[in-house]
């Protein structure tokens, strides 16, 4: 072949290219394939179908619906006909879903060796725990922190029988079992926000992270229509002018912990003009009230202001449905006085019965487990602080939704109980600071996982009950902690009398009358049944709980459930919607206002220490108005050591500035009027 | 010159490389374009129709939220074939692989859309399935999946011919659509051609 | 100005600035409906490339927080969610070069088809609202979280723009729940379609519908004397609708001289100083 055969060959070959597919084909193919972008993930294809689910990480159990795309579960939608939900999302429940993926999630069971954590089988894990446990009787223990789930019982009732010791997490439902025991009731508190057209919250954050908050923010938004006038009035008392606060049409500043004060001289101005309650103990109650609590020592105590006061109790006394709710401004540390206090105050108003209830706590049907109040007597705080001074032993010490190294005060000594306890089983979900102290780790499955339910939140308005069954496929090696907790029991040659923890639930809709196969629907079941016990008023004018920490400046932690609960830290879809103004960078930001910046010498953007009585922590600065004079603002949720890449290492975690003091009193700690002392870093 | 001219041929080297390149374009090159794969499952349209009674909307109907089924997932199979019932291999297999190991079948779909492309079904009920897609409930083996290896667009089952099927009315390829296919229906039809009353 | 098309449908949404906590439950929600990749350690990976956040984060939906500048007491805060105002005169779409965003379907939502997009960020500059993010890095899901991915919006490559389309897959599905029950599409009743957002809001501060529809809660809405828009005056003619009782918050909406008042009414369109 020469080159002119070759050229001719070659224009016979081009003449026969143009009328092939080639180019025109590949032209057109390379653009469809420029758009296509086949290296990004791909999504399903198939129709959503929805499940009902109650969100469990979700502390107001807000019952939502869960998108489900092929088996995976994808998405969250409202759920309308559930009590609690009233079709929102809340931040956590809207989370949950994404977390089931989480890489801070434990995929299967693990044993902490020499090296590190080793992956072992189910049955594996079953042997050690029931060996261990066998070994430890007497020196059992368990912290929970689920406070609206029947696996409590499982638990309760294997502890007792290994004759160790049960505890709960301490939170607002632990206050309120506390508070009703020292007045002579039993049972739940329960809030009719509903019918309320005055609402006075003491410290309690109801809208974002106390009680039934999903709920009470929907008849907050029932109440305020957008467009029309209010029909209800909504004031919030407390330091910093939180996610509450902001909406409710009026703001008091109040000091932490005030909440127990403020009611007291709201019911000391009710008694001035003439308001009585036919009630046990009012006499005493009066009295106690009568020597303390004038306006001006109110005043001077949590800087609320005496005419303020005077108002608030006229236009009390003037509404026809008043409720007051009362807590902590971070939902625990508050012990049972506040509460107290503010019942005292809602009996004065004539609301016991209305705005605020008593309403049947949830029913036992695990042998053994003891009532629910004897399993929030104990405080957890000075057991752990045992623990961790060596004075309490504890053989097995296991954990079950809760992350005590990280979400109480005195953190350090929170930690080192987990270090030196001699056998620490975690059944988290995460591997949080907790499970990565512990020697065993038997990871519970996720809500939408499992079998579990959920009874009556703290503050809900009527009793309410819903069972969750498991909508997808666990992702990981994951099982029910309370299913492996039979058989552990079984193992023990202990017959709690279930097989498996959903028989306990169905045997639970059983005792409360509902239907079961409704309540395995998603459908929540509730009664509007309530206690006409009469509470008794003598306990309720207790003295108050002295500041904790010789610090110039009350510190106000600030729970945004978008930052994470003390259960879990930040999920990965809210990464987002943390603002400027409570992280700068990987630097937790604490608030306070101008002139307590001037006060303290720091300025906007400075960094700072704070020393509290439970440690330290650096922090920048943000000066804004939202806090009041003599206050320093500090978001919890941050500074975690464990978890994943959206949280660990970010910020510094404010718990660790917080210490406990004992309040004989009542016999719960409290944590909720810390000092802090300020110093430019 | 003009003896040299002669020895090489005249035309026929640029007739060599004429039909060489039309073997290569209409032969090779869609050979090496488009993969082939089959089905995971021998699914039998014709046995579930004919033998079986059902019809199309047993499986491919409408939830009352307005999404389509679309193909069945394995739980709504087991409904009936939750142990194995006739003779045929593919169901054994089916049972075997798919029902007893709660999995789903990695079907695959002759009409995929890319991700960026919302289709509704509610809204095109009252055309024929067969405007779309081929025939399937003639369908006894199902076709060889022909995928486009540059652009993932399937070719809707059909022999590999570049844009429409073989046998089929040439308006539409009933593979994957290309954008234009859609625009053109929907100004047929004075349909809007919004850009997101497809995209999404 | 060129004009652009008008339609019988606004699909409008209304935010009561006075009952929205700051909560962040429409952000995480809209996340997981949009198929937003969770960023790890997102703010201290932006900040160390030295843009301001506010350029680089992929979110569609930001809560503002306004504060009324005042000390002690009198001081007072309101935060304020921002989505995409959905222009009647879009400026981004009008400066886009490649019809890779328009204002072309019945109900007014400003469209973005993203593989069509070829981020020269024109739409960014233009837009007055900051609605508009654009992908720095390509979205990069914790192994396994891909599962999770929704059907209803595709996954954007880096080197595009996006932003909030007030959940458009939701219209389309709202209007399918419509053609199958048998009633009109272009007939949504009130609350038949809801962004993700509006849905989650947990004091209801998102109202949500068509605007020019009177059976809609939203056409009262918009007429309040306490409703306004974001920069009105520009021109823009938002579909997005705030209402405040509170005055300082609305004279914040736009850029009031001292001795102005806010505007009473958010309806009587822009350009009165144009």
């Amino acid at each position: 072949m020469n080159r002119r055969t070759f050229l001719t060959f070659s224009a016979g070959a081009t003449a026969g290219l143009m009328i092939t597919p080639i180019p025109w084909k590949l032209t057109d193919d390379a653009s469809i394939w420029t758009q296509n972008w086949q290296w990004n993930p791909k999504v399903p294809k198939r129709a959503i179908y929805f499940a009902e689910m109650a969100s469990k990480l979700d502390p107001s159990g807000s019952g939502v619906k869960v998108a489900v795309v092929n088996g995976n579960a994808v998405g969250v939608a409202g759920n309308v006909d559930h009590p609690l939900g009233k079709g929102a999302v809340s931040t956590m429940a809207a989370a949950e879903v994404g977390l089931l993926h989480s890489p801070a999630r434990v995929r299967q069971p693990m044993l902490k060796t020499a090296t590190g954590f080793k992956a072992i089988s189910w049955d594996e894990a079953e042997t050690i725990l029931t060996g261990k446990l066998s070994e430890a009787r007497g020196e059992v223990a368990m912290v929970s922190g689920d406070d609206t789930g029947s696996a409590n019982e499982i638990f309760a009732a294997l502890v007792n029988g290994l004759d160790g010791s049960f505890y709960m997490m301490p939170g607002e439902t632990q206050s309120a079992h506390k508070a009703l025991e020292m007045m002579g009731g039993e049972g739940r508190i329960a809030y009719d926000i509903e019918n309320a057209d005055y609402v006075l919250f003491l410290g309690a954050d109801a809208l974002e992270s106390s009680g039934t908050s999903t709920r009470n923010a929907r008849v907050f938004s029932e109440t305020h229509p957008t467009g029309k006038a209010a029909s209800a009035k909504y004031v919030y008392a407390g330091p910093v002018m939180n996610n509450t606060a902001v909406v409710c049409d009026q703001w008091i500043q109040a000091k932490p912990g005030a909440a127990a004060t403020v009611a007291l001289g709201l019911s000391r101005i009710l008694m001035d003009n003439g308001a009585v309650a036919n009630a046990k103990g009012f006499a005493s109650f009066k009295q106690n009230v009568a020597q303390g609590y004038a306006p001006a020592h109110v005043e001077r105590e949590t800087g609320v202001r005496a005419d303020v006061l005077k108002k608030i109790a006229r236009e009390l006394a003037a509404a026809k449905r008043p409720l007051v709710i009362a807590g902590s401004e971070f939902g625990q540390g508050a012990g049972a006085r506040a509460l107290m206090a503010s019942l005292g105050l809602n009996v004065l108003l004539g609301q016991m019965g209305q705005s605020v209830k008593i309403i049947p706590g949830a029913p036992a049907v695990v042998q053994g487990a003891g009532s629910e109040s004897e399993r929030y007597a104990a405080d957890v705080i000075p057991f752990l602080k045992g623990v961790a001074e060596g004075r309490d032993g504890a053989k097995v010490l296991m954990v079950y939704d809760a992350n005590p190294a990280y979400g109480l005060p005195q953190t350090q000594a929170m930690a080192k109980a987990m270090d030196k306890a001699a056998y620490t089983v975690s059944f988290s979900s995460f591997m949080d600071e907790t499970a990565e102290r512990a020697n065993l780790i038997m990871p519970n499955s996720m809500t939408a996982e499992r079998y579990d339910d959920l009874y009556t939140p703290h503050g809900a308005g009527t009793a309410t009950y819903s069972v969750n069954k498991p909508l997808v496929k666990s992702a990981f090696d994951t099982r029910t902690t309370a299913d492996v907790m039979l058989s552990v029991a079984s193992r023990l040659g202990m017959d709690l009398g279930y097989a498996s923890f959903k028989d306990v639930l169905q045997a639970k809709a059983t005792r409360l009358g509902a239907s079961w196969s409704s309540l395995r629907q998603g459908k929540a079941w509730t009664s509007a049944s309530a206690s006409s016990a009469q509470l008794n008023l003598a306990p309720c004018a207790a003295p108050a709980v002295r500041a904790i920490g010789e610090g110039t400046l009350a510190l106000a932690p600030v729970v945004k459930h978008n930052i994470g609960t003390s259960k879990v830290a930040m999920p990965p879809h809210s990464a987002g919607s943390i603002r400027d103004t409570e992280l700068s960078g990987v630097q937790t930001v604490v608030q306070m206002n101008a002139k307590t910046a001037r006060m303290s010498g720091v300025k906007a953007g400075e960094t700072v220490k704070l020393m509290g009585p439970g440690g330290e922590m650096t922090a920048q600065v943000y000066v804004s108005e939202k806090v009041m004079t003599g206050v320093v603002a500090a978001p919890l949720g941050f500074g975690h050591t464990a978890w994943d890449g959206f949280s660990k290492g970010v910020g510094e975690n404010a718990f660790k500035l917080l210490a406990a003091a004992d309040d004989p009193e009542t016999g719960l700690s409290v944590w909720s009027t810390n000092r802090v002392t300020i110093a430019t870093a | 010159m003009v003896k040299k001219a002669s020895s090489s041929g005249g035309a026929l080297p640029f007739f060599v490389g004429f039909v060489a390149m039309l073997f290569v374009g209409w032969w090779v090159f869609p050979q090496a374009l488009f993969s082939k794969a089959e089905q995971p499952i021998r699914f039998s349209h014709v046995i579930h129709v004919d033998d079986g009674g059902m019809s199309c909307e047993d499986c491919h109907y409408f939830n009352d939220d307005g999404s389509f089924s679309g193909i069945p997932n394995t739980e709504s199979c087991a409904e009936c074939h939750s142990d194995v019932m006739g003779e045929d291999p593919a169901e054994e297999q089916f049972v075997n692989e798919y029902v007893n190991e709660e999995k789903e079948v990695e079907w695959l779909v002759y009409q995929d859309q890319p991700d960026n492309v919302f289709f509704s079904h509610a809204a095109h009920q009252d055309k024929d399935c067969t405007t779309c897609h081929p025939n399937m409930s003639e369908n006894d083996t199902p076709p060889t999946h022909y995928k486009n290896v540059l652009t993932g667009y399937s070719n809707g089952g059909y022999k590999i011919v570049f844009g429409r099927g073989v046998g089929v009315d040439p308006a539409y390829s009933r593979g994957t659509m290309k954008m234009w296919e859609c625009e053109r229906c929907h100004a047929e039809n004075g349909q809007s051609n919004a850009c997101y009353v497809c995209h999404r | 100005m060129a004009g652009f098309k008008e339609f019988n449908i606004r699909w409008s949404m209304v935010v009561d600035i006075d009952k929205c906590t700051g909560c962040g439950a429409c952000m995480t929600a809209c996340n997981k409906e949009n198929n937003i990749a969770p960023q790890e350690e997102a703010k201290a990976r932006l900040e160390s490339k030295g843009f301001p956040t506010r350029f680089k984060k992929i979110e569609w939906l930001t809560i503002y927080e306004l504060s009324n500048g005042k000390q002690g007491g009198d001081h007072d805060t309101a935060f304020l969610p921002r989505p995409c105002m959905q222009c009647g005169m879009p400026s981004c779409v009008s400066v886009c070069p490649a019809i890779a965003t328009d204002k072309n379907e019945e109900g007014g939502i400003v469209s973005q088809i993203y593989p069509r997009c070829f981020g020269c960020r024109y739409c960014m500059a233009s837009c007055p609202y900051h609605a508009r993010v654009f992908n720095w890095d390509q979205p990069i899901f914790p192994e396994g979280m891909e599962k999770q991915l929704t059907p209803n919006v595709s996954v954007r490559s880096r080197g595009v723009v996006e932003k909030c389309n007030f959940c458009h897959h939701r219209l389309m599905y709202a209007k399918d729940a419509a053609r199958v029950a048998g009633e009109d599409p272009e007939k949504l009743a009130d609350g038949a379609y809801m962004p993700a957002c509006a849905e989650a809001c947990p004091t209801g501060a998102i109202s949500f519908g068509d605007v020019k529809n009177p059976e809609h809660e939203v056409h009262e809405l918009a007429k309040s004397p306490y409703a306004f828009r974001l920069l009105e005056r520009l021109g823009t003619d938002p579909q997005v609708y705030y209402i405040s009782k509170r005055e300082w918050v609305r004279k914040q909406g736009d850029n009031y001289l001292e001795s102005e008042g806010a505007a009473a009414h958010g309806g009587n369109g822009g350009g009165q100083h144009g």
